[in-house]
């Protein structure tokens, strides 16, 4: 009698181990025609006027609508603004759709649009958007279509800026729950860290999206999201399966890859107050001694492009003709030599000199930045490489305190970014300049750039600011990592833009097979 | 006291207890390996080869390679220098200054002992790994910073193990004979009091080895131990835990390493304990 209580509890467990690999399993949601996405990260916050990192905006893209749009090609087409036009440089006039809805069913009006720019350019508020809008000096709605805003001074990249979700007038700061918005998909619940679900919003003013239900699960972990999608509960990963591993997620029939040329930018920063480092020669040597081609063959996978700017070759101001950084280490000794910087001992133990690269905890920044430190040491330069946890990671970088560190710019949607991080008087608080480059021409460049209406004129100054930084080396542009999709192979319709945005999530639709299953 | 000679009782009666015997024979093992490691490291344990990254074992490379095509064997060899010098160094460090507040605290008494008490049980209110991230976090990862964070809370447990001896042997009688002779303060505590308390604290300090060893791992897992590309088992496991589907040498290699050391550290710990006959309450 005791026997039989003593193995009870295993009996139990085996049945339900048992259970557990008969297949048991609901059935995956693409059945259901639910599309799952997984994210590597969970967003800081999803309201538009505040959510500065990249998950918040994508699923923004989702659930806001915004006046405008960029297209893949960066050009701004229609979204809330059915058309718009510049009276004059400093006067911009937007003419709304007719009939435009709120998820609740209110009424979108100019006075909304006009809310929700105000309320990031009140102080009070705090939006890290604000610097963006600094050049608006009025914002007038005159009836519930029209919306004009007022410049103080002619201001370039002011249309990039109204990709901005719109909020009903009123809506308070997100805390938990994130403010109602006007695109194709709605909130219906948001747990932090975890996932947020989302319906199809039938009031939409564009054509209503074909799938009825959204989940985006936020997995940090790469094994998790490989086993999701392996297992089917995850049906849709942009950029978030390891270069490594898309062989095996392939292996499972369903899913298929798609691959296409992406915007986000890794270069390595100099710092450019360093003594070693403030030599153009130095920078140099540390470019030819770099093996990008086998650092995008081995570790991306050839899943990246090299880079010769911080802008994507396919971006409309992406200069072309910038001469390319070969590798080439007989030139990086010469160069070190010449700069002043001989090797005490050949080939011997002892470095030229010493320097420290500092990166985030991410696994593939640490090896690439161990790859790099093994190919400096060819050329007789010694690193020493310090990963940190991002946050003091990213506050050192600001704060200047590095020698040479890798970070990825992404999401760039206008070449004022040149300003932000190459302009003497954007050194950090105010800016990105973060290794404190000082160039009176290319200053001069990029003030003009951000004045000029026409993008033909535009193109060329920026041209011209890419040949000088690529002449100067203030930061040495890697690679571009190229945007991969890992799908269930009955999921159509989605573009993927170089800068992986989901706004395409809405064209979507799951194609009926007979028998499909797994 | 007894028949036989003390270290020679004890000696045998380590040498009965099989599991210690065992686990003293993979410290060795260890200790020998992180010794001899560039010597029997068939490779550069830095040099990569990236087009080879994460071969799988082969002739050449036993336990094949990771993605940066560096040998795992090299790695582990060379990882377990840094398992060594860490889980000595953190307990000699924490043992030198445990034993110096225990013995300070428990034989004067007093404010000096309040004083370290009250620092002792302020350190203990902190969760011990989160206070060796931060220290780590202010510090900087370099294995010397390691050492620090990991002894910074280390001597506690000593510290107090030794106070509580102290306090119970100097009443025995034949301190108290001592005392009466007239022996000076510091010989009673050198020569009779101390060489009575430590067993316990020797048994300690072998189980403090191995959770030194583990705490090492785990801040170098997370980024905040020695630094690429020096080979420590805990940034193993991280470098490999992301092939886990297609690699899976790369995590378990030097995960079985680490259970391994930890293992024979805590068997040779209850083998000394056993022998030592401590029958003191030990954490």
């Amino acid at each position: 009698m005791g026997d039989v209580q003593n193995r009870f509890p295993y009996a139990v467990l085996l049945l339900a181990l048992a259970a557990a690999l008969s297949g048991c399993s609901p059935k995956p949601p693409i059945d259901d025609g639910t599309l799952v996405i997984a994210f590597p990260g969970a967003p800081a916050g999803i309201d538009p006027r505040l959510a500065t990192d990249a998950y918040g905006t994508q699923i923004l893209q989702m659930t806001h609508a915004s006046l405008i749009r960029m297209d893949a090609a960066g050009n701004p087409v229609p979204d809330l603004a059915e058309r718009w036009e510049e009276r004059s440089p400093t006067e911009i006039v937007f003419r709304l759709r007719e009939g435009l809805r709120f998820h609740d069913g209110k009424e979108l009006s100019s006075a909304d649009v006009r809310y929700t720019f105000a309320w990031i350019l009140d102080p009070a508020n705090r939006s890290p958007h604000r610097a963006t809008y600094g050049t608006i000096r009025a914002i007038d709605a005159p009836d519930p279509r029209t919306v004009i805003f007022h410049l103080f001074e002619p201001s370039a990249p002011f249309l990039a800026g109204m990709v901005r979700g719109i909020v009903p007038t009123g809506s308070r700061a997100a805390g938990y729950s994130p403010p109602i918005g006007a695109g194709p998909y709605r909130v219906d619940d948001y747990q932090q860290d975890s996932e947020i679900r989302l319906s199809r919003f039938d009031g939409y003013f564009g054509t209503a999206p074909a799938i009825e239900r959204v989940v985006v699960k936020f997995l940090p972990d790469t094994n998790v999201r490989f086993l999701e999608l392996a297992k089917g509960s995850v049906n849709f990963v942009l950029n978030g399966v390891d270069p490594d591993l898309i062989p095996a997620a392939l292996e499972h029939g369903n899913l298929v890859m798609e691959e296409a040329a992406g915007s986000n930018a890794s270069y390595l920063g100099f710092n450019l107050r360093d003594p070693v480092l403030s030599e153009p020669l130095v920078r140099r040597a540390i470019a030819h001694a770099i093996d990008r081609e086998s650092i995008v063959r081995s570790l991306w996978k050839g899943h990246a492009d090299l880079a010769d700017s911080i802008l994507a070759p396919g971006f409309w101001a992406h200069a072309d003709g910038i001469p390319s950084v070969r590798f080439d280490p007989d030139a990086a000794r010469r160069l070190l030599d010449s700069a002043g910087y001989r090797d005490p001992d050949g080939d011997g133990p002892q470095p030229r000199f010493r320097l420290t690269y500092k990166t985030s905890q991410n696994e593939l920044r640490r090896q690439i930045a161990a790859v790099i430190q093994e190919q400096l040491h060819r050329v007789g330069i010694a690193l020493e490489i310090q990963s940190f946890e991002w946050g003091t990671f990213f506050s050192d970088i600001r704060k200047g305190n590095f020698q040479l560190y890798s970070l990825t710019w992404v999401n760039i949607q206008d070449p004022d970014i040149f300003y932000y991080a190459f302009h003497s008087g954007q050194v950090p608080p105010e800016g990105a300049n973060r290794g404190g480059y000082r160039n009176p021409e290319v200053d001069r460049l990029v003030e003009r750039g951000r004045r000029e209406p026409s993008r033909g004129k535009r193109k060329e100054i920026y041209g011209k600011v890419q040949l000088l930084l690529a002449r100067d080396l203030p930061v040495f542009p890697l690679w571009i990592s190229r945007n991969i999709l890992v799908r269930d192979r009955r999921l159509e319709g989605f573009e993927i833009t170089p800068g992986e945005d989901y706004t395409s999530v809405k064209e979507m639709s799951v194609r009926r097979e007979e028998g499909a299953g797994r | 006291m007894s028949e036989r000679p003390p270290r020679r009782r004890f000696l045998r009666r380590v040498a009965r207890h099989r599991a210690a015997v065992a686990g003293s024979a993979v410290v060795v093992l260890l200790l020998l390996v992180a010794a001899l490691a560039p010597l029997l490291a068939p490779f550069d344990p830095a040099a990569q080869s990236l087009d080879a990254g994460l071969s799988g074992p082969s002739w050449s490379h036993w336990l094949g390679q990771d993605r940066l095509g560096r040998d795992l064997l090299s790695r582990l060899l060379y990882g377990a220098r840094i398992s060594a010098v860490v889980g000595l160094g953190t307990v000699s460090l924490s043992l030198a200054i445990g034993l110096l507040a225990g013995s300070l605290s428990g034989f004067l008494g007093g404010r000096v002992d309040h004083l370290f008490m009250r620092l002792a049980d302020i350190l203990l209110a902190f969760p011990g790994i989160l206070l060796a991230i931060a220290i780590t976090s202010v510090l900087g990862p370099s294995l010397r910073n390691v050492l620090i964070a990991l002894s910074a809370l280390g001597w506690v447990g000593y510290a107090r193990l030794i106070r509580g001896q102290i306090l119970k042997v100097r009443e025995l009688e034949f301190v108290q004979s001592a005392r009466a002779v007239g022996s000076p303060p510091v010989r009673l505590l050198l020569v009779h009091i101390l060489p009575n308390a430590v067993s316990p604290v020797i048994v300690e300090a072998t189980f403090g080895i191995a959770r030194a060893i583990v705490a090492e791992a785990g801040l170098s897992f997370l980024g905040l131990g020695v630094q690429p590309p020096a080979p420590s088992w805990g940034a193993m496991i991280n470098e490999g835990r992301h092939f886990l589907f297609v690699a899976p040498h790369l995590t378990t290699v030097p995960g079985l390493a680490i259970m391994i050391t930890v293992m024979a550290f805590n068997f040779l710990g209850d083998g000394i304990r056993d022998a030592m006959d401590v029958r003191e309450e030990i954490r």
